[in-house]
């Protein structure tokens, strides 16, 4: 067992920042939220340029604010640590603590961030990952295949949306009058099955009534309109549903939900004191 | 808005002979925009539309003399489109893909800025200028020409709005969609500095959304240089924290990028707050009508 004479921070970071960020401190070994919050004079930041990485100036100003000397080991460790960075496409590479002990570096506990956007550049690596699952600690976290965000609340009205900004403002807008039972967003590909996978995300809470709220320009409303109504033909839940539709094929759209015996409206206002009624138990 | 894109801008399409790239080059030629060229890596020689295909940015602007960009590339292709693009001699690029790497847009956004060039993007829905050309997605129905400067990170957000201050017979200067961020090459900031600067603009209406810093960044140089109104809407008020909801950029950290520090910033600058498209209907033509 390594006792390091001390143990410091570092880490470079894409997450929250506009440029990769490296954040470093001679108090390492500890949570660096709280150092920063109770001595945010120990905290050194510096932004690096995306392309060149660390500059030699850089690297100066970081030795000595980790007590550190500027010498060959130090320069290596900073050129491995920025390659491992940019190489691998990681949101975060941290290393806490990083011990120094009698001038060498050792990483005690370190943390990696992959971006998974990234991902098909570093296919290689993340195969590599995935084998050694169960080794090292590697999570990836769950995807559906669509670009669909669905969070769950607490409420009781089911909100599906093809923008996350008008799903926001939609938010708002019931929040005033109800409760929300889920945030559903269908993502950059809209499509039949897009939208009835988002019923089927949206129905599994059970909701006292559903809002969908559709405006996108490329988002064809007959096709909303056909994977709305194919997943109630095969689900007869009896929850009430409004729909504000509007935009491209939206004659179409409405017709196939008219003809399902579904209300639709063209006035967002409306369409949201409709739902935040239809959840109360109210025509 | 003619700082940014006019009738006499000469526009570049990149991608242009792929299903996104033709569809939004007949969109765009319906709605007024002077589109000179197009590349395609190996299709130079073809026609789309109209318009003739080069090989690369560089033939197009030998040929062509473009100095507006959009590119329909997917996320791997995006940055060297980006570079290529400005290279060439793009001064305003707009970049609808979505989905690129964090690292990707660091490094498109800090070229594009070495290099003295506008990118709008990623992931955005671009410019639109009613009645007069768009250099982007935004659907037509939903704008008319006038006077007020809207600008939106969400796309969807801004034809909402459109839609609304149209239906009440407000009309728009331009509506610029900025994207969802997590990083913006064209920020709020910058763009309510280019609807100062314009003639055509007498309100601007800016969008915010929960996350990050890009509000605040806006109403600290509101409060300093602005001289028009500004009215802002910001979505995401309910939002629960440590979700993502729909835009990368969408997401409260603690205490950072609430709506609460937002609506506190821009009301610090003057900027007046609605909280929905209704009352903004309201507020807009009343400071219209001053």
């Amino acid at each position: 067992m390594v006792s390091p004479d001390r143990e410091l921070y570092i880490s470079i970071t894409a997450q929250g920042v506009r440029a990769p960020t490296l954040i470093a401190s001679a108090m390492g070994g500890m949570e660096i939220e709280a150092v920063a919050a109770e001595h945010p004079e120990e905290i050194l930041r510096m932004e690096l340029d995306p392309f060149i990485g660390i500059k030699d100036y850089q690297r100066r100003e970081l030795a000595r604010k980790l007590g550190l000397r500027n010498d060959a080991r130090f320069e290596s460790f900073i050129t491995r640590l920025q390659k491992l960075f940019f190489d691998c496409g990681a949101q975060l590479v941290e290393i806490n603590p990083l011990g120094a002990l009698e001038g060498e570096l050792i990483a005690m506990d370190a943390k990696v961030v992959l971006d998974g956007r990234a991902r098909s550049a570093h296919e290689e690596l993340f195969a590599w990952l995935e084998a050694r699952r169960g080794d090292i600690g590697f999570e990836t976290a769950e995807s559906d295949g669509t670009t669909i965000t669905f969070v769950p609340l607490d409420g009781e009205i089911g909100l599906i949306s093809d923008g996350a900004g008008t799903g926001m403002l939609t938010l708002d807008l019931l929040s005033y009058g109800g409760t929300v039972a889920s945030f559903c967003e269908l993502g950059g590909t809209t499509n039949a099955d897009v939208m009835y996978k988002a019923m089927e995300y949206t129905c599994q809470k059970l909701p006292k009534s559903i809002l969908i709220v559709l405006i996108g320009g490329f988002n064809r409303m007959d096709d909303m309109a056909n994977g709305i109504t194919r997943y109630l033909r095969e689900h007869p839940l009896g929850i009430p549903l409004v729909t504000r539709m509007c935009g491209t094929m939206e004659e179409e759209g409405l017709r196939i939900m008219r003809d399902a015996g579904l209300y639709t409206c063209s006035n967002l206002m409306e369409a949201v004191e409709k739902a935040a009624a239809s959840a109360k138990g109210e025509r | 808005m003619a700082i940014l894109i006019s009738k006499d801008s000469r526009v570049m399409v990149q991608g242009i002979t792929g299903k996104s790239g033709a569809l939004q080059t007949q969109m765009m030629l319906e709605a007024g925009t002077n589109i000179v060229a197009g590349v395609t890596p190996g299709k130079g020689g073809q026609v789309v539309h109209g318009v003739p295909v080069f090989h690369s940015a560089r033939e197009a602007q030998t040929a062509t003399g473009f100095d507006t960009a959009i590119c329909f590339v997917p996320p791997r292709a995006a940055k060297d489109s980006v570079m290529e693009t400005i290279d060439a001699g793009a001064r305003l690029v707009v970049l609808p893909t979505e989905e690129m790497s964090v690292l990707d847009t660091m490094q498109t956004v800090a070229y594009a800025k070495l290099r003295g060039a506008a990118l709008v993007g990623p992931g955005c829905s671009g410019i639109i200028v009613p009645g007069v050309c768009k250099v982007g997605s935004h659907p037509v129905r939903f704008f008319r020409e006038g006077h007020v400067g809207v600008v939106s990170k969400s796309g969807a957000l801004s034809y909402e709005v459109g839609k609304t201050l149209s239906e009440a017979g407000i009309g728009q200067s331009a509506v610029i969609g900025l994207g969802g961020g997590p990083i913006w090459g064209f920020t709020q900031r910058d763009a309510v500095e280019a609807y100062q600067e314009d003639p055509d603009t007498k309100v601007i209406v800016l969008l915010g959304e929960i996350g990050g810093g890009s509000e605040e960044e806006a109403a600290a140089w509101i409060g300093q240089h602005c001289k028009k109104p500004v009215v802002s809407l910001i979505v995401g008020q309910h939002a629960p924290v440590g979700k993502n909801l729909g835009h990368a950029g969408a997401i409260i950290h603690g205490n950072t990028g609430t709506a609460a520090t937002k609506i506190r910033a821009l009301t610090d600058a003057g900027v007046i707050m609605v909280n929905s498209p209704g009352e903004m209907i309201s507020v807009v033509r009343s400071l219209l009508e001053q």
